[in-house]
């Protein structure tokens, strides 16, 4: 194991495994060198890796280019806590349309990944982005609609909105649920159409290729 | 630190230096263990002196409504402050805001105040709160990691239960607590202090307004001979670094210098105790 370089500092951890300090944004955990990778919670500043949450201190190891790294985390103390997540560019989403218009779709954020979000984000669905082929022939209204639960990436900011661009343009994005006309909910029956669970009505939509949701 | 004005001048001088971040290479980071070395010493200092250099008694507590992350209540002997953060979340207001860095808002609101409403008072009672909100969040947006949160919004709420003096500083404290008790990133605890530099040029730390009352002053002619000075500095205790200094009164230089380096100490001694908030999150 490597001595920490503060000889005089017994509160800061040493390099080692499994080292399961409770730390305080502003500790002083590590300094800088090239085996040592800040990670989630933490920051660099003056030569040194400070923490920036108040949580349990965390070390793994990885190998970039045959070369160990260790990389230093703090988590939050509860296990079953999410971190403040927040939409970014590439990850995938759950949103909710809201309406539709002609060029685009707005929609809210509601997931991302596997977290839920404490408050909600708009999302833009331009028409453009919905299918891979033909875009010029696509109808909005064939795709979403309002009220469907869609599952998107996000791919950029809107301009001079608080906003995010979404893209359905994969095969495993696209409508997951609908509701239809009476309220009731539309289950996808195939790859572009939803199937009312009262009426069996059927309507197009551009469905997510996910394949336990079309057992 | 610029050249104040002499008390030859005779006029009322309010000012305010807030969200100061030294990135000079001689302000250097304190070790963790100096930071609570000195503050025992400190404590061991502060017992043999008189009770004028002491904080009042001070209660920290997180989770302060109904165990929902992000809420803290401070008190300082009679001043007792309760603060919520809520976010991150979009930002609703449609200004000209910066796109690549997150917003804080906060919102500061007096209950004491609003209970004694006299017409006359009111106007005063809302400048201070008004002034004493914007040093908040010039503060915390020293504090608050707002690269990480872009074009998302923080929301702070302060709440004064009760007001008798050092309003700044327990809210300053309040708001760095219930920022990282909801997992929002921030660069260090802050830990602030506020004294009063009597005329004679002693010191007095933490007063009450019902010890020592400061009257607001809107005429700088009616300003009394015998004033003192009022100085609060909120301060980044790991990396020693001043996130709010704001002082009203007239005072020399050197005066001025030694009361914000006092205050400064002080500042330091509760990071102990901030501490041992977050720490004892723990056992929840």
């Amino acid at each position: 194991m490597k001595a920490d370089s503060n000889s005089g500092s017994n509160i800061a951890c040493s390099v080692g495994e499994g080292c399961s300090k409770y730390v305080i944004p502003g500790d002083r955990l590590f300094p800088i060198s090239e085996q040592l990778k800040a990670g989630i919670g933490t920051y660099e500043l003056f030569g040194h890796i400070y923490a920036s949450l108040a949580g349990t201190l965390h070390m793994y190891t990885t190998t970039e280019r045959d070369k160990e790294t260790k990389i230093v985390e703090v988590r939050r103390e509860s296990g079953k806590e999410k971190r403040h997540v927040m939409p970014y560019v590439g990850c995938i989403v759950t949103a909710k349309v809201q309406n539709i218009g002609q060029r685009f779709a707005k929609c809210s954020i509601h997931c991302v990944e596997c977290s839920v979000l404490s408050h909600e984000f708009n999302g833009i669905l331009r028409k453009e982005d919905i299918m891979p082929i033909e875009k010029e022939k696509i109808k909005l209204e064939q795709c979403v609609h309002p009220g469907d639960v869609i599952l998107a990436r996000v791919i950029g900011f809107g301009d001079n909105q608080h906003s995010y661009l979404l893209s359905t343009i994969e095969d495993e994005l696209g409508v997951v649920s609908s509701v239809g006309d009476l309220g009731e909910r539309m289950v996808p029956c195939s790859f572009s159409e939803v199937k009312s669970v009262v009426t069996n009505a059927r309507e197009p939509r551009k469905v997510a290729r996910i394949p336990d949701l079309n057992c | 630190m610029k050249d104040e004005p002499n008390l030859e001048l005779g006029g009322l001088m309010i000012m305010r230096i807030r969200g100061i971040t030294m990135q000079h290479s001689s302000v250097k980071p304190v070790p963790l263990n100096n930071l609570l070395k000195r503050t025992e010493n400190g404590k061991a200092g502060t017992s043999l002196g008189s009770a004028a250099n002491t904080f009042r008694s001070i209660v920290m507590q997180t989770g302060a409504l109904h165990d929902q992350k992000g809420t803290v209540y401070v008190e300082f002997g009679s001043t007792k402050v309760i603060c919520a953060v809520d976010g991150p979340k979009e930002i609703t207001k449609n200004t000209d805001v910066d796109p690549t860095e997150g917003q804080i808002c906060v919102f500061l609101k007096n209950i004491s105040m609003e209970s004694t409403a006299v017409p006359g008072s009111s106007s005063i009672s809302s400048k201070e709160n008004s002034e004493t909100r914007n040093a908040v969040e010039s503060a915390l947006r020293s504090i608050v990691c707002l690269d990480l949160f872009c074009k998302a919004q923080i929301d702070v709420e302060i709440t004064v239960l009760n007001d008798d003096g050092g309003v700044l500083a327990a809210a300053l404290i309040a708001a760095s607590l219930a920022l990282i008790d909801s997992g929002i990133q921030v660069y260090d605890v802050c830990v602030a202090a506020h004294i009063v530099m009597l005329a004679d040029g002693r010191i007095i730390v933490d007063p009450s307004t019902s010890s020592f009352p400061f009257s607001s002053v809107t005429d700088s002619e009616e300003f009394p001979g015998n004033a003192h000075l009022s100085v609060t500095v909120g301060m980044l205790p790991s990396l020693n670094q001043l996130a709010c200094c704001e002082f009203v009164g007239i005072a020399e230089p050197q005066q001025l210098r030694h009361a914000i380096a006092v205050a400064i100490e002080n500042s330091l001694k509760l990071y102990p105790l901030v501490r041992k908030t977050l720490m004892s999150d723990v056992k929840i």
